[in-house]
């Protein structure tokens, strides 16, 4: 079985620790790459610069507070991009304001997760984005 | 015209009318007289020939008894001279007779005369003796007398009807005279009475007229000096009268501001709305509207007003003219909008503030868990301890933001109003909090309650802090009960969530719903001390009230209200 090709965009350093850590634990075998800012996630989906032999995610991980480039920004570049709309894009942030929320959706986003602060907790989510988006879900096949 | 010409009226139309009714009088009073008087002549005349016939009669009677010596004519003379003495009588005691003087008495005088001589004829009985009779009868004394007492009788007779035709005449005259007279002075009376009702309406008019400037005056300065902007428009929406303020509002000169249309002051949007609300005011659905409205200047800039629309009708009820006032709310609009810009910029603060202290939080806890879980083995029961304190201290910060975000959302959340049946709330409350109800062995029930109108996620939020909090403050090893009953009070539906948990003293009613005041320590009960904070609030922002009433000990009864009537 192919492993899972994960793409976390997240620029706080503790936050990759974390989620990395849920990963571990995981059913699953994944490989997850890290990029810190929206400018480095488009030149890893388009395989620029230090990323020339990225492989295309099959899942993007995405924080919305992010340097230069947000997270919104983003979402909305891959989503109005034709090969990059079909990557499912769970995004992950700490804010719960409702106007986030509907910013997100609006602009296509998959699902919109907000981080508990509770690591038990925590784990718990990154555990069911695995299953729900890894096993149940059926994703499209990568061309 | 002044005022003494009417003071003198009446008292003049009424003498006038007094002197008519004398004349009048005084005419009927002559007329009665007169016509008295003219009976008294007739009577006289009346008198006068039956004194001929019966004096011709004694005469006669005289000479026969004198001739004869019957009895019977010497009775019949005595019977025909009670008559003549009886209607001589009558003509001395006549009204009229001094009216023919001397004549009368002479006829009076002269007929008692001629009664004398005939008594002297009848007492001297010439019996065998008529030529001595005769001769009597003869003698110049006594025709003389005879020819003048006749003579008399027809001159009086003459007098009296002259004295009767002229008097007649007189009267007919004077009563000419007392008609004309009077007729005159009612004529008089009328055109004075007419000249001062005319001259009495003039002065009404005058005096209208002046109160009619001076209300005019009084408006002219109330309009013109008013504080606010005034305009009134015409039929074609004109600015037919402005006055200083608004001038000043708008920034224009009066004249140029009279020969505006009301339409130019404004959007065409908003003079869009001012034709509805005009409409309704000729409907007469309305008597006067209010409301905000934005005006623009002679530069083209806005400015905020207060408007207020009334029509002035005519008598038939047909609108006339329309009367705008317009108050300069710009400085109250701009304070608002501060005030309400400083509520969004602390709200949002308080917002990302327990936003951006989640992030770190999360840090926090989820470094010690990894900590704990990777190095445990390596530390000792302190460290171990250690580690707790900071995962609790982290959970409990957690709990702090939580409520502080909840509650710095209660007034900003702008859900649709939706009408929400309470018992359908309930049920899902109820099922929300089902294991925790299992758990602590509690019972939650409700009456039938009301369906509202309200933003559902704030009527959910204010009963779950509620019921949580019913739930939370219970004495050790109770099995708690909460009933939630409605009632209706006024305009408002009362909620109340009543519990048999440890009550509150009431020195604390008002404090518990102030915003981080706790009752207890937190190794009793646990709690932000925001909860009753974000229910006031929410309370509040729908137009609601929520107070407590308790007994310590016994249980606690919150109550708050919901309109019935959504206010928003």
């Amino acid at each position: 079985m192919t492993p899972v090709h994960i793409l976390l965009v997240e620029d706080n350093e503790g936050d990759i620790v974390l989620t990395l850590e849920a990963f571990k634990d995981g059913k699953l075998k994944n490989s997850i790459q890290v990029v810190r800012d929206g400018e480095e996630a488009l030149q890893y989906l388009h395989q620029q610069g230090p990323y020339l032999n990225a492989t295309l995610p099959d899942i993007i991980l995405l924080d919305i507070n992010l340097p230069r480039m947000d997270g919104k920004e983003v979402l909305l570049y891959i989503k109005s991009h034709d090969q990059f709309k079909l990557i499912p894009v769970v995004v992950l942030t700490t804010s719960s304001s409702e106007k986030d929320i509907s910013d997100v959706y609006a602009s296509f986003a998959n699902c919109y997760i907000t981080k508990p602060v509770d690591f038990e907790k925590f784990t718990k989510v990154i555990r069911s984005i695995e299953e729900f988006w890894i096993s149940i879900v059926q994703l499209p096949v990568k061309k | 015209m002044k005022r003494p010409i009417i003071k003198i009226i009446l008292p003049f139309s009424i003498a006038c009318i007094l002197i008519a009714g004398a004349v009048f009088m005084y005419s009927y009073w002559k007329q009665v007289q007169g016509r008295n008087v003219i009976f008294a002549m007739e009577r006289v005349l009346d008198e006068i020939y039956p004194i001929e016939i019966t004096e011709s009669r004694l005469s006669a009677e005289a000479y026969h008894y004198a001739a004869t010596g019957e009895t019977h004519n010497l009775t019949a003379f005595s019977e025909h001279k009670t008559k003549l003495l009886n209607y001589v009588k009558n003509l001395e005691s006549s009204p009229v007779n001094h009216l023919f003087d001397p004549e009368m008495s002479e006829v009076i005088n002269e007929t008692q005369l001629w009664i004398s001589q005939l008594e002297s004829i009848a007492a001297k009985p010439f019996y065998n003796d008529s030529a001595q009779l005769f001769q009597y009868l003869r003698s110049p004394y006594y025709t003389d007398l005879r020819t003048s007492v006749f003579d008399k009788y027809n001159q009086l007779a003459k007098n009296i009807i002259t004295a009767r035709e002229n008097y007649l005449h007189r009267l007919n005259r004077l009563t000419t005279i007392n008609m004309v007279g009077f007729i005159g002075l009612l004529v008089i009376t009328i055109l004075v009475l007419v000249f001062a009702y005319r001259l009495n309406a003039a002065r009404i008019r005058q005096l209208y007229q002046l109160q009619i400037q001076q209300k005019e005056r009084e408006f002219e300065v109330a309009f013109h000096h008013a504080p606010i902007g005034k305009v009134i428009v015409d039929r074609q929406g004109y600015c037919t009268r402005v006055n200083k303020s608004l001038c000043e509002l708008l920034d224009y000169n009066e004249e140029t501001l009279t020969k505006k249309r009301f339409a130019d002051l404004t959007t065409p949007a908003e003079y869009q709305k001012d034709l509805n609300v005009i409409s309704m005011l000729i409907q007469g659905n309305i008597k006067t509207h209010e409301r905000e409205k934005q005006l623009i200047n002679s530069h083209g800039d806005a400015i905020w007003v207060q408007q207020s629309m009334a029509f002035v009708s005519h008598e038939d009820g047909s609108p006339h003219q329309l009367i705008v006032q317009l108050k300069d709310i710009t400085a109250e609009k701009e304070s608002l909008r501060r005030l309400q810009d400083s509520n969004i910029e602390l709200e949002q603060f308080a917002y990302t503030a327990s936003h951006d202290l989640k992030e770190p939080l999360r840090m926090v806890d989820g470094f010690m868990k990894l900590l704990e879980k990777n190095y445990g083995d390596r530390l000792d029961e302190t460290g171990r301890k250690y580690v707790h304190f900071a995962t609790d201290g982290a959970r409990r910060m957690n709990i702090l933001l939580e409520d502080l975000l909840s509650y710095s959302r209660a007034t900003r959340t702008s859900g649709e109003m939706e009408t929400v049946d309470m018992n359908e709330m309930m049920n899902d409350i109820c099922q929300l909090y089902q294991p925790m109800l299992e758990q602590k062995q509690a019972t939650l029930s409700w009456d039938t309650l009301p369906s509202v109108s309200i933003q559902p996620a704030a009527l959910r939020t204010v009963l779950q802090n509620l019921i949580s909090n019913a739930l939370k403050y219970q004495k050790e090893n109770a099995a708690p009960q909460v009933s939630i009953t409605a009632m209706e009070a006024g305009a408002f539906w009362k909620i109340v969530v009543a519990d048999n948990g440890i009550g509150i003293r009431p020195e604390f009613f008002d404090k518990i719903f102030v915003i981080f005041k706790r009752l207890h320590g937190k190794t009793e009960y646990e709690g932000s001390g925001i909860g009753l904070a974000t229910c006031k609030r929410l309370v509040e922002k729908w137009g609601g009230r929520i107070g407590v009433s308790s007994e310590e000990g016994v249980g606690s009864s919150f109550c708050f209200t919901i309109p019935k009537k959504s206010v928003s």
